[in-house]
């Protein structure tokens, strides 16, 4: 069971850090999702194999993807506030689609800097040897 | 969207609520032997759950609590993806159409949140806000309808967990 769990939380990590690479080129839509999808997996991987990790590192691991998640969560936010508003006829030029896009730009940007960060890090080793996979 | 946002009672009530038991893991065994033990205890935790909060007929917002189950049993659930045949996939793929209503009423509620913050009170924002409003209402209706007609209908719950007590090999 410890094998597998190891080999289950070594997957996710490098499919994490597959998505960081990809989103670390452009924030767009679909690569957001991506790292928000990874993020969810990866953190109720290590929630739920919790007693096969060596300390309590995966909580910080946890604690780390929470704050990107919510990072990328903003720029989710926003996007999904516009799509539902075009969908209701509210033109792209409306004050409101400004302000939102405009919101979006800015948390996009922060993501992207985010993101580049955790690229440039290199995470996937370092949480790797603290787990011991 | 997650908890931002979310009143405090909700806060607590998703807490208190919405987290599966924790698996129970027996080292001496392996993943299939563990999945076929604790997967069937954790679904039909969740659809008791589910159940017991439908039943309180909570307003659109207040689905998320049955969001955030649903989103934690299906990741739970998918790291034990391998042990599992075919079977496994058509019972996540229901799970996933859950999910996905329940993502539409999220969005909606999140929507109307985050234009109440971005946007200066006015006629227009509360036009916004309204349409939002009914969507998550009509959006909710979906949920429930989904829930009763499909995910919980009479021998819905027996057909996952049979199958996962049942069908895991590693």
């Amino acid at each position: 069971m410890r094998q597998f769990a190891r080999e289950q939380t070594a997957a996710l990590i490098h499919k994490l850090a597959e998505a960081v690479h990809q989103a670390a080129r452009e924030a767009d839509e679909e690569s957001i999702h991506d790292v928000r999808v990874a993020m969810r997996r990866l953190s109720r991987c290590l929630r739920v194999f919790a007693p096969f990790y060596p300390d309590g590192y995966w909580k910080k691991i946890r604690h780390r993807l929470s704050s990107l998640m919510a990072a990328a969560g903003a720029v989710r936010d926003c996007d999904i506030a516009m799509e539902l508003l075009r969908q209701n006829g509210v033109s792209r030029r409306a004050a409101v689609m400004a302000q939102l896009a405009a919101a979006r730009k800015k948390h996009g940007d922060e993501l992207l800097r985010e993101v580049r960060r955790w690229k440039r890090e290199g995470f996937q080793h370092k949480w790797k040897s603290r787990l011991e996979l | 969207m997650e908890t931002r946002g979310l009143p405090a009672q909700m806060e607590k009530q998703a807490g208190a609520v919405s987290k599966p038991a924790k698996p129970h893991w027996n080292e001496r065994m392996g993943a299939a032997a563990n999945a076929r033990h604790e997967l069937p205890r954790l679904v039909k935790e969740y659809f008791a759950h589910v159940r017991l909060l439908l039943a309180a007929d909570p307003p659109p917002p207040e689905l998320h609590v049955i969001r955030l189950a649903s989103k934690r049993l299906r990741y739970t659930l998918e790291l034990f993806r391998d042990c599992y045949g075919p079977g496994f996939n058509t019972r996540l793929e229901s799970l996933q159409q859950l999910q996905q209503l329940l993502g539409e009423v999220n969005d909606c509620a999140a929507a109307e949140r985050l234009i109440g913050e971005l946007i200066p009170k006015s006629a227009a924002r509360q036009r916004y806000q309204e349409y939002l409003h009914r969507r998550a209402g009509a959006k909710a209706v979906a949920v429930r309808k989904e829930w009763h007609e499909s995910f919980d209908a009479p021998g819905r719950e027996r057909w996952w967990t049979a199958y996962l007590a049942k069908n895991a090999r590693r």
